[in-house]
């Protein structure tokens, strides 16, 4: 007993030695860690590594499942906004393209101030290998369209004219068309004659300027307009361009080829004139 | 059985028309073959009529007339007659003196699309004064162009009628 209390003692006093040892050392240290900071952190930074290092691992596992849906949700959030940015893109370009439609309208409008307009879609084109038709979006339910009113593109140039008015569509006659025929004038010279569609032309894109008088000049390159004459159609819309002169079989009379001023292959939106004052 | 065998065929001939229909007047108005669009509708309520019979076949010649019709931009009169005409008399001639196969089809193809060329130009022809030349030149260019595709719709009416027969 009496040992044990002995060495109890000793190791107290062992302990407080220490401990005094410790406390005068690090005393004396300050401004650095001192050694036995430097010790024991030496000693437990294997340790804290290992530990830092399962720890970050859970962390990254975790943060992978937590921020996956976070990831996900973002990807289709972005998505999202790239599939509207890319809509408003497509709607911006088609009102772009509406834009400059509108403008040519405004400036043909200053030109024809009598003129009521009303815009179209062509829906449709005829199926016929013996008739150059088309329908438009415009009926006698959505618009004032009426037989006989002419087709036009914003820069003026003549479609076609209006055969019949269903209610929600109706359907066209190209310039084209072995049916049309309307009172033609040269624009350089206004010499008169009828421009109509011909069954051979029309399979070429093209239509002829018929009835010269034997002193009309015309020349390929002239323009050729409405005359306006009769009333059926104003004048002032472009018809198209002379691109040849030919004479008839009977080699009397003459007659002109002409191109059409309106790109019927890829003309898509159209307007038709509802109204316009009769030139007389 | 039967009873609800036959109106499954019928709806698929109804259907067959309507997608010829769309061929005809939506798809080849914008991808001409050499410059024509084929007049497909006439083949296919003629080869409808040659395997089917006058009475069915009549019925699917005035749909698929009617539609034609609408596909030229035209009122619905002319093309509805001539195809429901075309239909039961070429049912009538399966029923009796053609045999119900490829060169009777492609015959009566032939005079179909000649026939619907015809009435086509019937005005151009003689209340407009065209030179009738282009026209029939027109008239066998369109006739050839719709032949091409007569023979693989050939088969698929072929194939419909089987499957009306089978049991």
């Amino acid at each position: 007993m009496k040992r044990f209390l002995k060495l109890r003692t000793l190791g107290f006093l062992f302990l407080a030695v220490a401990i005094a040892l410790t406390t005068i050392i690090s005393l004396n240290t300050s401004g650095s860690p001192g050694p036995v900071t430097n010790l024991l952190t030496a000693l437990s930074k294997p340790l804290v590594s290992a530990a830092t290092s399962v720890v970050r691992t859970f962390e990254s596992v975790y943060g992978y499942m937590y921020e996956y849906d976070k990831v996900v949700a973002e990807n289709q959030r972005l998505k999202a906004e790239l599939a509207k940015l890319q809509q408003d893109y497509r709607e911006y370009t088609e009102v772009a393209k509406e834009n400059a439609r509108l403008r040519e309208l405004f400036n043909l409008s200053q030109r024809h101030a009598d003129f009521k307009y009303d815009t179209a879609s062509i829906i449709a084109w005829g199926a016929s290998n013996w008739s150059s038709t088309f329908t438009i979006s415009k009926g006698s339910s959505n618009s004032d369209v009426k037989a006989g009113d002419p087709v036009i593109t914003e820069t003026g140039a003549l479609v076609g004219v209006i055969k019949e008015v269903g209610p929600m569509s109706s359907t066209c006659v190209t310039v084209l068309d072995t049916t049309f025929s309307a009172g033609a004038v040269i624009e350089r010279n206004s010499d008169v004659a009828v421009a109509a569609g011909d069954f051979t032309l029309m399979r070429q894109g093209l239509l002829k300027l018929d009835y010269l008088t034997d002193s009309a000049q015309v020349v390929p390159g002239d323009t050729v307009t409405t005359s306006g004459k009769g009333g059926v159609l104003p004048a002032g819309l472009v018809i198209g361009t002379v691109s040849e002169i030919r004479t008839h079989e009977s080699g009397i009379r003459r007659y002109a080829i002409i191109d059409p001023a309106a790109d019927l292959d890829n003309v898509v939106d159209v307007f038709v004139i509802t109204s316009f004052e009769i030139a007389e | 059985m039967r009873r609800i065998k036959i109106p499954i065929v019928f709806l698929l001939h109804l259907l067959f028309i309507v997608a010829v229909y769309v061929l005809q007047a939506m798809v080849f108005p914008y991808l001409p073959v050499a410059g024509y669009v084929p007049v497909l509708l006439p083949v296919a309520a003629v080869g409808l009529s040659l395997f089917e019979g006058s009475f069915r076949g009549g019925g699917y010649g005035l749909l698929a007339g009617m539609l034609c019709d609408v596909a030229f931009n035209q009122p619905v009169l002319v093309m509805t007659i001539t195809l429901t005409a075309l239909g039961i008399a070429c049912g009538i001639l399966s029923e009796t003196i053609l045999a119900r196969s490829f060169p009777s089809y492609i015959l009566c193809c032939f005079f179909a699309v000649m026939l619907t060329s015809f009435i086509s130009m019937f005005s151009l022809l003689f209340y407009a004064g065209t030179d009738p030349v282009p026209l029939l030149k027109s008239a066998l260019t369109q006739t050839l162009c719709t032949l091409v595709f007569a023979w693989p719709l050939y088969y698929v009416i072929r194939l419909l009628a089987r499957g009306a027969e089978s049991p």
